[in-house]
C-alpha cells in the first residue's frame, strides 16, 4: 500500500523533517484526511497520528490473499507399514529419554521389521538425525516415503541418496560413502578397492585420508599395488596412512625388509649352565642394520621409552611391524616356545609387547590364543582376536584382577554381555557411583542384557552410602532396560 | 475420556515433569490402578515408606497426588493419565476408595460454595471515591504517555534502536504508576520489537499507532457505546469483577480446545486457552494466571472436547471468557470452520471496524494445504489464494509430515496477514502443531 509506506518513510525521518500531504492520500481516505487536517485543535504529530492510524485501519482491514496458481507435489504413500500404537509410545518414551543407543535400538528394530513411524514423528527424527550421523540411515528407512519427501522439501535432512551400495559410493556424502566403502571391502575386498580407484584422483586429500583409514580392517596382499603408489601422494597424511598400511600386510616390500633385518640381529645361540654340565639355547639380540633405508620407512633411531636402549628400541619397532609367524620360521620353534625365549630373556622380554602388536596388527588369532594359555603376562590387546565366547570367559577371568581395563574393553562389544560379566561389571561399577553414573550407563543400554534388572539387586555394598546411591541408579538402569524389553517385545508382537 | 498422549503432555508444567511423567507411564511402577465414571486413581510406589495415592477428576480434569512435589500436576498424576490413556485395559473398574470419594465430595461441595457465594457488601461511595482517583490517575499517565508518543514521531524512528532500555521502562514504571497496567504492557511489548529485522519500522508503527488509538479512545470514551467503552477500558488496564460476571447468562456448548499458549513472566505462568463453540460457532478465550507451584483452576488439553458453560466479557467482538461451570468433558467430534481465506478476510473487515486495536484471533479453515512460494511457507485454500505461515520454522513440518502436502483443516491464530497454524485434523483425529 503507497500510502502506508509513505507514513513509514515520514515516520522514519520525523514530523520535524516530513509529513503527509493530501496528494499522498487520495481516494476513498482523503475526506477522512482533510478532516484530521482541517482540526486546528491538533499539532502537526497528532495529525501524524491520526493520519497514520487512519491507513493502519485501512491497510488491516483490506488484506488481500495472494492467488497463484501453484501447487505441491503430495508425498507419495507408503509402502510399509506402520508401527503399532505401542512401540510408538516406546519410541516417544526413548526420545524424551534423549537415549541415542536405546534409539537405535528401537530404529534397529524398526528397519528389521520393515516398519514406518507415524507422520508426526517424521520431522522429530529427522531432526534427531541432523545431530547424530551414525542415525541418519536407520532415520531414513523408518521414516519412509514421507521422510524422504520432507528431506527434498528441507536440505537439512537430505541425508544423501538411497540405493544400491555402488550407488551410494557414487552419489552419497562422505560418511555414507564411508559406510558403502567398509561394507564392501567386507564383502568383495578387491571391488572396495577398484572403486576407490576409480575415484581417487577426484577426492581431496582430507577425504582420501579418510577412506584409506577405512582399509585397515580388510588389509590384504591384494592392496600392496596400490598402497605403493601412494608413496608420492602429495598429502602427507596419505603418505604415512600408505605406509602404516603397508606395515600390515606381510607380503608387503616394507615388512620383508624389517624381517630381514631381524634376521640378522636376532638368533639362538647355546649357553652352558650348571658349569658345563647341561646346555641351554637363548636368543641374542644384536640390532645389525646393513640396508639404512629401513629408516626412511619410519624407524626411530632414538628410543623415547627410557627401558629401552636406542637399538632396543629399534627391534621394538621392528618387531612390532613383522608378522609374528616369522619367528617359527626363524627361530625353529613353535609359538610357546618362542614366546618363552622372549620373555626369559632380559632383552626379548622388553621386547614381548612388541610381539604382542604384531599379534594384533596381523590378526594372528592363533598366537592370540597362544599367548593366552602361554604367556606370563596377561595382554588386553589380545582380546578382540578371540571368537566372542573366549573374549567373554577371560573378560570375567581377568575381571577381579584388571577391573578398569576389563571394562574398557568390555564397552567395545557390539554384542549384549553376558548375565555372569553383567554381574560382575555392576559389582565393580556399583562401588564407583560418581564415576560410573547415570549417564555411564545411559550409554552402555545396548550392551545391557533384559534380564540384568534381576541381578541389581544382588549386587552387595560394603558401604551404606554407596547403597543409596547405587538404589537410586538401579531404578534408572531398571527404567532403561524396560525400554529396551518394550522395544523388543512389542516389534516381535 | 479418551485423550491422546500429546494432550495429557501438554499438561505437564516443565520438560522434567513430561520425562519423569513419561517413566511413570508403566503398569509396574503402580501397586494399584484403578478407575470408575468419574475419577481414575492409583497407588505408586515412589521414594517414600509408603505408596503414594493419586487421583484424577476425570469429569472436569483435575488431579491430586499425597506426593510431597510443589509442580503441579505432578509427575505421578501425568504418568497415571497416560498410562490409562495407553493401557486403559490395566486398569479395574472399581468403587472408589475413601480417600477417592472424599477428594470428589470436596470438589463438588467446593464447587457448590462457590456457586452459592454471595457479595459482601459493598461501600458504594468508597469504590465511587476510588475510582474516581484511579480514572484521574489514568488520564494523567495517558497525558504523559501521548507527550511520549509525540516525541518518537516528531523525532522520527531512526534514532530508536539506539535508546537505552530506560526509554521504554521508565514509561511503562510510569503507566504502573498510573494504575494502567494494559498500557504498561503494550510499552513493554514496543519495546521489545526485534530492530535487527528488515521492516521493524512498520511493525513499531503497528504496535505504537495501536497504543495511540487507545490512549485517544480513552479520552472519548464517554462518546462510545457501553461494549466498546469496556473494550477500550480493558486495554488500559481496568479488571472485570468475574464473580459478577458470573451472575449473568453465558453460552453452554460444548467446546474444542484449538490451542494452548503458556508464557511466564515473573514467576506467573499465563496460559491463554483459545476455544471453539461447536453448535454456537463462537471462538473464545480463555485465561489463567497462575503463581508458580500453585495448582491451575482448569485444566485444558489442546483437542479435547468439554461441556461448558463460558461467559464472555462484555466487548464489540466477544472473545475473552471465563468458564462459569464446566459440565463434562466428553469427546465428541464435528465442527464447521471457514471454508477459505476470502472468509476469514471478510471477518477480519469485520472485526477491524468494530475495533481496530483489536488483538490476534483464531480461525478454523478448512481444506488448506501448504505450498511454497518465494522461500516460504504458506496455506493455500481450494480458490487457490493463500497466506504466508507466520513462524514457519516452528510449526510448519509437523504440518507437512502429517498432511503430506494434502489438504487438511487448520487452526491458525493470527491477524490481517499473518497467521500461525496451531493445529490439525488429520483422519478426524486432532494434531497440536
Amino acid at each position: 500500500m503507497e500510502l502506508w509506506n509513505t507514513i513509514i518513510y515520514a515516520a522514519i525521518l520525523g514530523t520535524d523533517k516530513k509529513n503527509i500531504s493530501g496528494q499522498d492520500v487520495n481516494g476513498v481516505l482523503l475526506p477522512a484526511f482533510n478532516v484530521i487536517q482541517e482540526n486546528g485543535l491538533l499539532d502537526k504529530e497528532e495529525k501524524f497520528l491520526q493520519t497514520a492510524s487512519l491507513a493502519f485501519n485501512y491497510r488491516q482491514s483490506g488484506a488481500a490473499a495472494l492467488n497463484k496458481e501453484i501447487s505441491l507435489a503430495p508425498a507419495p504413500p507408503e509402502d510399509k507399514k506402520y508401527c503399532s500404537r505401542k512401540s510408538m509410545h516406546v519410541l516417544q518414551d526413548i526420545v524424551s529419554e534423549e537415549n541415542v543407543p536405546l534409539l537405535q535400538l528401537w530404529l534397529t528394530h524398526c528397519n528389521k521389521h520393515k516398519q514406518i513411524v507415524t507422520p508426526p514423528f517424521v520431522p522429530l527424527l529427522l531432526t534427531v538425525g541432523e545431530q547424530h550421523k551414525k542415525l541418519q540411515t536407520l532415520i531414513r528407512c523408518c521414516t519412509g516415503n514421507r521422510g524422504a519427501w520432507l528431506a527434498v522439501l528441507n536440505p537439512h535432512w537430505d541425508f544423501g541418496s538411497t540405493g544400491t551400495e555402488e550407488e551410494i559410493w557414487q552419489t552419497g556424502t562422505i560418511d555414507q560413502r564411508k559406510i558403502a566403502l567398509q561394507q564392501i571391502r567386507r564383502n568383495d575386498p578387491a571391488l572396495g578397492l577398484q572403486w576407490l580407484k576409480q575415484t581417487w584422483q577426484q577426492e581431496d586429500a582430507a577425504t582420501r585420508h579418510a577412506f584409506l583409514d577405512l582399509l585397515y580392517e580388510t588389509i590384504n596382499e591384494g592392496d600392496i599395488d596400490f598402497l605403493e603408489t601412494l608413496a608420492n601422494d602429495k598429502s602427507k597424511k596419505v603418505k604415512d596412512t600408505a605406509l602404516s598400511l603397508l606395515k600390515s600386510i606381510p607380503g608387503s616390500v616394507v615388512v620383508q625388509q624389517y624381517q630381514q633385518a631381524l634376521r640378522q640381529s636376532v638368533s639362538l645361540k647355546q649357553q652352558k649352565k650348571l658349569l658345563g654340565l647341561s646346555n641351554t639355547i637363548q636368543p641374542e639380540f644384536h640390532l645389525t642394520i646393513q640396508d639404512e633405508s629401513i629408516y626412511k620407512t619410519g624407524i626411530d633411531k632414538l628410543s623415547n621409552n627410557k627401558e629401552l636402549t636406542d637399538d632396543e628400541y629399534i627391534l621394538f619397532q621392528l618387531t612390532e611391524y613383522t608378522p609374528p609367524v616369522f619367528w617359527e620360521t626363524h627361530l625353529q620353534a613353535g609359538k610357546q616356545q618362542v614366546i618363552e625365549y622372549f620373555q626369559e630373556h632380559k632383552t626379548g622380554k622388553k621386547l614381548a609387547q612388541a610381539l604382542v602388536n604384531a599379534t594384533v596388527r596381523f590378526k594372528d588369532v592363533e598366537w592370540a590364543k597362544t599367548f593366552l594359555q602361554h604367556s606370563k603376562v596377561f595382554y588386553i590387546d589380545i582380546l578382540p582376536l578371540l571368537p566372542p565366547a573366549e573374549q567373554e570367559g577371560c573378560c570375567l577371568q581377568y575381571m577381579q584382577q584388571f577391573p578398569d581395563s576389563i571394562l574398557q574393553y568390555a564397552l567395545r562389544f557390539s554384542d549384549e554381555w553376558s548375565v555372569a560379566l553383567t554381574k560382575e561389571i555392576f559389582n565393580h561399577t556399583a562401588k564407583n557411583t560418581y564415576q560410573y553414573n547415570r549417564s555411564f550407563y545411559s550409554n552402555i543400554i545396548h550392551l545391557l542384557p533384559v534380564q540384568a534388572t534381576a541381578i541389581l539387586s544382588q549386587v552387595s555394598l560394603a558401604q551404606e552410602h554407596h547403597q543409596d546411591q547405587w538404589n537410586s541408579i538401579s531404578a534408572y538402569i531398571i527404567k532403561l532396560i524396560q525400554l529396551k524389553d518394550q522395544t523388543i517385545q512389542y516389534f516381535n508382537q | 475420556m479418551d485423550l491422546t498422549e500429546e494432550q495429557i503432555l501438554s499438561l505437564a508444567p516443565d520438560e522434567s515433569s513430561k520425562k519423569t511423567g513419561l517413566g511413570l507411564a508403566a503398569p509396574a511402577k503402580w501397586v494399584t490402578r484403578s478407575y470408575n465414571d468419574v475419577a481414575i486413581w492409583g497407588e505408586c510406589q515412589g521414594s517414600g515408606s509408603k505408596p503414594y495415592q493419586t487421583q484424577i477428576d476425570t469429569t472436569n480434569i483435575a488431579f491430586k497426588c499425597s506426593c510431597p512435589s510443589r509442580k503441579f500436576p505432578c509427575k505421578h498424576g501425568l504418568g497415571l493419565l497416560l498410562l490409562y490413556a495407553r493401557q486403559k485395559n490395566n486398569f479395574t473398574r472399581a468403587e472408589a476408595p475413601a480417600w477417592v470419594a472424599e477428594w470428589l465430595a470436596k470438589r463438588t461441595e467446593k464447587q457448590e460454595k462457590q456457586a452459592e457465594k454471595k457479595d459482601k457488601p459493598v461501600d458504594e461511595s468508597a469504590q465511587a471515591k476510588r475510582q474516581q482517583q484511579r480514572q484521574s490517575k489514568v488520564e494523567g499517565g495517558i497525558t504523559e504517555l501521548k507527550t511520549w508518543i509525540k516525541d518518537i514521531i516528531r523525532n522520527g524512528l531512526t534514532g530508536i534502536p539506539d535508546k537505552e532500555h530506560t526509554f521504554f521502562q521508565n514509561m511503562t514504571r510510569r503507566m504502573i504508576d498510573a494504575q494502567a497496567p494494559g498500557l504498561a504492557g503494550m510499552i513493554r511489548n514496543l519495546g521489545d520489537t526485534n530492530f535487527y529485522t528488515e521492516g521493524w519500522q512498520s511493525v513499531f508503527m503497528d504496535q505504537l499507532l495501536r497504543l495511540y488509538m487507545v490512549t485517544e479512545s480513552f479520552q472519548h470514551i464517554q462518546h462510545f457505546s457501553e461494549p466498546l467503552q469496556q473494550d477500550v477500558r480493558t486495554w488500559i488496564g481496568f479488571t472485570q469483577n468475574q464473580e459478577a460476571l458470573k451472575e449473568q447468562a453465558g453460552i453452554v456448548d460444548t467446546w474444542l480446545v484449538l490451542a494452548k499458549q503458556i508464557s511466564e513472566d515473573d514467576n506467573v505462568t499465563t496460559e491463554r486457552n483459545w476455544l471453539y463453540g461447536i453448535n454456537s460457532n463462537n471462538y473464545a478465550l480463555v485465561l489463567q494466571f497462575t503463581v508458580r507451584g500453585q495448582g491451575a483452576q482448569l485444566t485444558f488439553m489442546p483437542g479435547m472436547f468439554i461441556q461448558a458453560e463460558l461467559v464472555f466479557y462484555p466487548s464489540v467482538l466477544p472473545m475473552r471468557a471465563i468458564v462459569k461451570r464446566q459440565i463434562n468433558s466428553n469427546a465428541v467430534t464435528g465442527f464447521t470452520g471457514f471454508s477459505n481465506w476470502q472468509q476469514v478476510l471478510q471477518h477480519e473487515t469485520e472485526y477491524n471496524s468494530k475495533l481496530p486495536f483489536r488483538s490476534e484471533r483464531p480461525y478454523i479453515i478448512q481444506e488448506v494445504m501448504p505450498v511454497l512460494y518465494n522461500g516460504s511457507w504458506w496455506l493455500q485454500d481450494m480458490e487457490k489464494n493463500m497466506m504466508p505461515v507466520r513462524n514457519e520454522q516452528r510449526r510448519i513440518w509437523k504440518l507437512l509430515s502429517i498432511s503430506g502436502g494434502n489438504a487438511v483443516d487448520v487452526v491458525v491464530i493470527g491477524r490481517e496477514q499473518s497467521y500461525e497454524p496451531v493445529g490439525l485434523w488429520d483422519q478426524q483425529e486432532y494434531h497440536l502443531l
